[in-house]
This record gives C-alpha cells, structure tokens and sequence, in this order.
C-alpha cells in the first residue's frame, strides 16, 4: 500500500513540475519551488515502516524540490542558486509559521475532532519543531551543496543524466544522514537510525531516478 | 490571545500585499498567491472561536487571495488574473491530493500524527470536495465583478463595497454553509455561516480599504 502511494506521489511530482514549466517556464519551476515546500511543512510528521525501518512521509516533495533546482541550474546556470533557496526558506518557514499560529487560537465547540487534530499537528508540536529545523539545515544546506556538485559534474562531462543521478547519489546521501540525525537522535538507538538513512537513502535515489524523466523532457522541451 | 493572533494573522495577510506591491514585482505576487492558497486551504480544517463568533480558520488568507486576484484585475490584464486563478486552484488541488495521501499511507508502529492527520481530513472529507469548488467560483465571479468595476466611473467605491459584501455571502453560503451542514448539521452550519460571512464582510472592506491605499503608493520595482 505505502510503495503504491510512494510511487502515486512521484508520478505526481512528475507531471507537477512538467505543467507548471509549460504553463510559466522559469517562473514556473520558482513557484514549484514554493508549492512542495509549502506542502512538505505539513505534511512530513507522520512516520512509515519500510522494510521495517521508519522513514518520514513527504520523500518525493523533497526530491520534487532537488529535480527543480537541477532542472533551474541545468537551464538557467548556477547564478540562480540564491533564487531557490531564498524561494525554499521563505514559503517553508511563512506557512510553517501562520499554520502554527492559527494552532494556538482557541477552537469552537462545532468540528470538535478536526479542531483537535490540527492542534495536535500544528500547534507548535516540540517534535514537529525539531523536524522543521532538521529540514531547515538539511535541504538549506544541500541545496546549496548540491547547485555547485551539479554544475561541476556538468562542466566535466556535459550530460544530462550523468550530472543528475551523480549529484543524487552523493546529496541524499548527507541529507539523510543530516536530517535523520538532527531529528531522531536521542529518541531511537544507533542501528534504529542507521537503518532509518539507509532507507530513506534508497527511496529517494529510486524517486530520484524517475525524476530524471521530467528533467530530460523540461530541458527538450525547452530545446525544441 | 485568539484575538490578538487573528489581528496579527490579518496585518501580516495585508502586510505582505503591500510589500510584494512597493519592493517586487509579478512574479512574486503569485508567490504570495500560492502560498496563501496552501495556508488558507490547511487552515480551513480549523474553526475558531473570536469574540464568542465561530469562524473558519482560512477566512483571512481566503480574502487575502480574492485581494491579490482585485490587484491583478486593476494592475495587469485578464489573461494574467485568469493564469493567477488556475495556478491558485492547481495549488489548492495538489495540497489536497497529498494529504489525503499522507493521511491513509500505514503508518509505523511509533507514530504519532497518523490518527491526527486522518481525524483532521477523513473527518472534514467535505471541506477537502467543497472548498476548491467554492474557491473556483468566487474567483471567476470575483473576476468578473472586478473587471467591470474597473470601467466604472461614477461611485466605484460604494460599488465595491458591495460587490465585496456579496462575494463574501456567495463564498460563505457556498463554502462555509455546506461543509458544516454535512459535517454537523443544518440548523448549527446557518449559525456558523453567519458568524463567518460576517466577519469575511468586515474583513473584506478593510481590505478594499487598505488595498486601494495600496495603489496610491509608489512601487520601488517597476
């Protein structure tokens, strides 16, 4: 059932990032950007059992955001680097921010149960928090990482598949283990977290794969 | 407390119109728009309690969106407010389509959110049908209505006011009325949409207020 919906998602994420180039181009790809972030500040808290390791939800959003960022610096050169991560931060943190806001405004008597369970999501949650930061760093971090590892393979060896799949191997690698760390350590036990990086590792280079698809069809797209 | 969050929540949604319209341009207007679809399409699973009065959650950034809609109407063409809508609605629907995601994936032993999540949506399932459909028509009617408000000449702010006090009525019959109608029932969804459409009323003239101020001053970026 997980690995279905995993796998939903990411078709999802696929078609997401095709409509939104072809409806606004450049723009397009920002505001893609400013969507999964939006989306993975509340939606990355629940925990799943992958080959019985738990992995947080919101995997393909985050390799959404990374198959955009390459696909912006592929078109668009490494200047526009700041661009996605000033884009990332601000949309994660506005939305984080006013949903967790709304979440310490007393709630009326109708809808009781909703009301309840967005409080106990969002109301400034300690281990949600801990999650936001760890996102924080990690992605801030990596994008960062991950604009001048692409640009680098590119310029070495000018093709498109090779400077993709190389930048993923090596960037999900440290976002897994940044952000498995920074969230989890203290609460589960060295090989608990060992094989929580390893698994989140292995989904996100299998997203990481099929998103090379959207990549390849953006940049003809833009080529022809 | 509740209260002083809500004013705060509506400065920061006006706030940031007029900052994206001194200091940026277009592109950063759909920016906000997006994120204030995200935001008010969360929010609106809450409803809150101000001054004794029941309203949904997403009332604020709600009005904000129909704000940014009036400022494309009056600063660029249709074409471009027509673009703003889809990408507003194509936000709203991918938003949804991952939390029901995340809310029937199975969820680990240790978990702790999962049943928050699927109370917070499988609960509120007509809110998640309702509130894009409701958030399409006052868009295209918003539209409409500000386009030709745009040509009139003779008391255009009286006519503002109400167009604004109408789109208020129509979203929050359509919305706010039959979301809690199936959710609770008839006769407690009318209370609760009276309560909504009038602090929407208030909020939504404020704005007009405000957003017309906003025209007057001179953008830094071009």
């Amino acid at each position: 059932m997980n690995y279905a919906i995993l796998l939903v998602e990411t078709i999802l994420i696929c078609f997401m990032l095709i409509l939104f180039y072809k409806q606004s181009k450049k723009n397009g790809l920002y505001l893609c950007v400013a969507v999964l972030s939006s989306i993975l500040g509340i939606t990355s808290y629940k925990l799943i059992d992958i080959s019985g390791f738990q992995v947080n939800l919101g995997l393909p959003i985050l390799m959404g955001i990374f198959i955009c960022s390459n696909i912006i610096i592929q078109r668009y050169g490494l200047d526009e680097l700041k661009k996605i991560v000033i884009d990332f931060l601000v949309s994660y943190i506005s939305v984080f921010l006013f949903v967790n806001l709304v979440g310490v405004i007393s709630y009326s008597e109708y809808n009781l149960v909703s009301n309840l369970a967005y409080d106990e999501l969002f109301a400034y949650n300690l281990v949600n928090l801990r999650i936001f930061v760890s996102h924080i760093i990690s992605i801030t971090f990596l994008l960062c990482y991950n604009g001048y590892v692409y640009y680098s393979i590119r310029r070495n060896k000018n093709s498109l598949l090779f400077s993709n799949i190389g930048s993923m191997l090596v960037i999900q690698f440290i976002e897994s283990i940044i952000f498995v760390l920074m969230s989890y350590i203290f609460v589960y036990d060295a090989t608990e977290l060992f094989g929580m990086i390893v698994v989140r590792y292995l989904i996100k280079v299998v997203i990481g794969l099929i998103g090379t698809l959207p990549v390849y069809v953006i940049v003809k797209m833009k080529d022809k | 407390m509740g209260e002083i969050v809500f004013l705060l929540l509506s400065i920061i949604c006006i706030g940031l119109i007029f900052v994206a319209h001194k200091y940026f341009g277009k592109e950063e207007f759909y920016f906000l728009a997006v994120i204030y679809a995200v935001v008010a399409f969360v929010m609106s699973f809450k409803t809150i309690q101000i001054l004794g009065v029941n309203v949904n959650a997403n009332v604020i950034f709600d009005t904000g969106i129909i704000f940014i809609l009036y400022y494309f109407v009056n600063r660029y063409n249709y074409k471009e407010s027509k673009k703003l809508m889809l990408t507003v609605l194509i936000c709203v629907l991918i938003t949804s389509m991952f939390l029901i995601t995340t809310s029937i994936m199975v969820p680990s032993l240790y978990d702790r959110f999962s049943i928050s999540y699927q109370n917070m949506l499988l609960d509120s399932l007509p809110i998640i049908i309702i509130y894009p459909i409701s958030l399409l028509i006052t868009m295209i009617l918003s539209g409409y209505c500000f386009r030709e408000l745009k040509e009139e000449k003779s008391s255009r702010f009286i006519k503002m006011l109400f167009t604004v006090i109408g789109i208020a009525f129509i979203e929050t019959c359509i919305f706010v009325y039959f979301s809690y109608a199936i959710l609770i029932d008839f006769r407690k969804a009318l209370l609760i949409a009276l309560d909504c459409c009038l602090v929407k009323i208030i909020l939504m003239v404020v704005f007009v207020m405000l957003t017309n101020k906003i025209f007057k001053v001179k953008k830094v970026k071009q």
